[in-house]
């Protein structure tokens, strides 16, 4: 029953999020999708890749989230910093995020520290601490040196595993 | 010299081992059907020269039921049977490798091409106290279609079950011969070609869709026909008190029996005993089993051998288990004529 609630309320959000676009007035704007990956195979036997808008996924279904920034103000963006949470279900594929000429930072304990992949570590469970690996990641963060001009639209994309 | 030599099929004890039971089982993992993933995205900025930071729209993702199944079977190797027999069991376990709550329907299926002989139907029971062995009597007896298993797949202590599929082993088979017989289950949910959408049919109104195993899944076991013969070869060579080979009064005689089995399968609890001929005396601390001395007085575990304690007037050798086509028995004793 709360279980049911909850998902009511969520779904209600992400509709009037999208119906009214989600910024804070005035400054940059940010919107997110979901899309599922559907691999083919073409006739030369190669492998296609198809996206297609991820209502419904089983586990081991491939997601693309793609986030788009634009600056709707009339000044530069400085110091832009995307920073994207891996739902917990899912898992981030290795190298599938794309930087956009951002720097890619990841973290491993749910935000609170991010870094480069290799500076990354995890406690293993006698107390000492190997490389983070890539099913370690909880979020996902791009860095923009250069600013956002006005107007101007910034795209970056990361594809998860629903485990 | 006198020698002589006989070989005969032993009627020596011959049990099969009990079917043992694989370790370890492949739990489903997979996000429960139902849930809602739901993401926001944040961004922080410098516009102006003051922060600003935004949020996404959070978009939701909801997991679908995912329908899979896994059949695994446990037995080990092929059970080995006699022919006839009754109630030979092939042990498996079914899997919910989905994500939500499925029934499956079970069918077994004797009549594999290929092999040398069809197992013949008993029943298929659950395997009711988590022994993991086929108890009679206690273990429960699946009803086609009214007790199909319910398994869930996000609860490792209830998705998945052991089945026991009971054949009978026809009569009149050769040994060494096979008979393949197969476990299908089949989700009620639905069954089709990996990726089939069943709109509605999940978990919490969602739509299933059929996983990589098509929603059905097998796995097959081989019945062994198994007799194991025992042969012994047994020789003796006499030696007279002058040097030579004459069956006198006061002659020691050394009896050699060879023992070994053939077929398919184990002589289990193997023991031999030959008796001490009339008219002569077993000589003490005589007897060897591959060249190694035995004890004559019954104390295992120094060794499974004894004189006249098993059986009065007779050499007693526990062999154990002799795997059919493994290395011969060579058991020696000395008498001397009376």
């Amino acid at each position: 029953m709360h279980k049911n609630w909850m998902r009511g309320a969520a779904m209600f959000a992400a509709l009037l999020c999208a119906a009214s676009a989600s910024a804070e007035a005035g400054s940059v704007e940010l919107r997110a999708k979901a899309e599922k990956r559907l691999q083919m195979l073409r006739p030369d036997g190669t492998l296609g890749e198809l996206f297609v808008p991820a209502g419904k996924v089983v586990p081991g279904d491939v997601v693309a989230y793609t986030i788009e920034a634009r600056n709707i103000s009339q000044d530069n963006a400085d110091r832009v910093v995307i920073t994207d949470p891996i739902p917990e279900q899912m898992q981030y594929l290795d190298g599938t995020a794309e930087s956009a000429g951002a720097e890619l930072l990841f973290s491993v304990d749910r935000g609170f520290r991010f870094d480069r992949p290799e500076n990354l570590t995890v406690a293993n469970e006698d107390g000492t601490r190997r490389p983070a690996v890539a099913g370690d990641y909880t979020h996902v963060r791009w860095v923009f040196a250069a600013p956002l001009a006005p107007a101007e639209l910034r795209s970056v994309r990361f594809l998860a595993k629903l485990e | 010299m006198k020698q002589t030599a006989f070989a005969r099929s032993s009627a020596l004890t011959l049990v099969i081992a009990a079917t043992l039971i694989a370790a370890g089982d492949a739990h489903a993992l997979g996000t429960a059907a139902g849930t809602d993933i739901t993401n926001t995205a944040s961004v922080t900025a410098d516009v102006g020269g003051s922060p600003v930071t935004a949020t996404s729209n959070p978009h939701v993702v909801t997991v679908a039921e995912l329908i899979d199944v896994d059949v695994t079977l446990l037995s080990i190797g092929n059970v080995l049977v006699n022919t006839p027999a009754t109630a030979q069991v092939l042990t498996y376990r079914v899997t919910n490798t989905g994500n939500g709550i499925d029934a499956f329907a079970l069918t077994v299926n004797d009549l594999i091409v290929g092999d040398d002989f069809d197992p013949l139907p008993n029943n298929v029971y659950f395997d009711a106290n988590a022994t993991g062995l086929y108890e009679a009597g206690l273990d429960t007896l699946y009803v086609p279609g009214t007790n199909d298993p319910v398994l869930d797949a996000n609860l490792p202590a209830s998705d998945d079950i052991v089945v026991f599929v009971l054949s009978d082993i026809p009569a009149a088979l050769a040994s060494g011969n096979l008979g393949d017989s197969e476990l299908l289950a089949a989700s009620s949910t639905g069954i089709g070609l990996p990726g089939t959408v069943i709109a509605g049919a999940g978990e919490a109104g969602t739509d299933a869709i059929v996983g990589t195993t098509g929603g059905d899944d097998q796995d097959q076991g081989t019945y062994q026909v198994s007799s194991v013969a025992l042969a012994i070869a047994k020789s003796s060579v006499v030696a007279d008190p002058f040097g030579g080979a004459q069956p006198i009064p006061g002659a020691t005689i050394t009896y050699t029996l060879v023992v070994t089995a053939t077929g398919v399968g184990n002589a289990d609890a193997t023991t031999l005993t030959d008796a001490i001929p009339a008219n002569t005396t077993y000589v003490a601390g005589s007897m060897t089993r591959n060249a190694a001395p035995l004890t004559d007085a019954s104390d295992a575990p120094v060794d499974d051998a004894d004189f006249a304690v098993t059986t009065p007037a007779a050499i007693s050798v526990g062999l154990g288990s002799l795997p059919a086509g493994g290395p011969a028995e060579t058991i020696t004793f000395q008498v001397t004529i009376n």
